[in-house]
């Protein structure tokens, strides 16, 4: 348990803040092109496990639109908007979500500020 | 990805909603302007946006799957000029007509309220990542 917290534990919350910034670029480029006329707008879509393993073997060119190795995720377009100018954006809902995943990111930078805390009392016995 | 990527594509939302509004300035100040140095009467300019992907080329496939909105150029209205019957113009044509700008001045003040508020939406961007970033902050304070 204390191991899992003290080690571990990071690098799942790294992991964890890393989405939230990739997520937050991609909702950011939606609200950017919202009067793009063609724009799809992109989100972030996980992979299932499985899927995951055969994508990291399968990324044979550099075109490939592919997410770090493991990430677990990738940035994947939505359908075509049904505005006449073809844009699929509806900005306050993009806002929205980027709010909530800024909160998300927060929350999790958190729990990363108490656990360095823990190591710091861990490793020099002192709570202040 | 970086937090200054997410900040490059808001300001690239806010430099394209910035042209539009100038584009609309020009279109309104122009509404009445009959003489242009390439002759004929004011005709109505447009923005036109496109995407390029964010960071350069030694940045991540993630990076470079977003994308940033981009001026491409600007756009004739291709409509005709607006015909008035106004024989005292100094620009009135043999039968009393004057071809004025194709501008709606209805249509530009709506795209201005439009621009306006796409331009406060990527502020909001970049407040939401100056949060972030500040929250970051808080990791290193523990």
């Amino acid at each position: 348990m204390i191991d899992k917290l003290l080690g571990g534990a990071l690098e799942d919350l790294e992991r964890s803040l890393q989405l939230r910034v990739t997520r937050g670029a991609a909702l950011a480029a939606n609200v950017a092109n919202s009067d793009t006329p063609g724009y799809r707008r992109v989100d972030i879509e996980f992979l299932p496990a499985l899927e995951q393993a055969a994508e990291s073997l399968a990324q044979s060119s550099s075109a490939h639109i592919e997410s770090p190795a493991n990430a677990g995720y990738r940035v994947a377009q939505g359908p075509r908007g049904t505005r006449p100018d073809g844009n699929g954006v509806d900005r306050d809902r993009e806002l929205v979500a980027l709010s909530r995943n800024a909160s998300e990111f927060g929350e999790r930078a958190d729990v990363m500020a108490r656990v360095f805390t823990m190591r710091r009392i861990a490793a020099t016995g002192e709570a202040r | 990805m970086k937090f200054s990527d997410i900040s490059d594509v808001a300001v690239s939302g806010l430099i394209a909603q910035r042209a539009r509004l100038a584009a609309t300035a020009s279109n309104l100040a122009n509404a009445q302007t009959t003489r242009t140095p390439e002759g004929g009467p004011y005709r109505r300019r447009d923005p036109l946006f496109g995407t390029a992907p964010i960071g350069g080329p030694f940045s991540d496939a993630l990076s470079r799957s977003l994308e940033r909105v981009t001026v491409e150029g600007i756009a004739y209205d291709p409509r005709p000029p607006t015909l008035r019957y106004d024989p005292g113009h100094p620009d009135a044509d043999a039968s009393g007509m004057v071809a004025l700008p194709n501008v709606n001045v209805v249509e530009e003040v709506t795209n201005l309220l439009s621009a306006s508020r796409a331009f406060e939406a990527n502020l909001a961007v970049l407040r939401k990542v100056r949060e972030m970033a500040q929250a970051t902050l808080q990791i290193g304070r523990a």
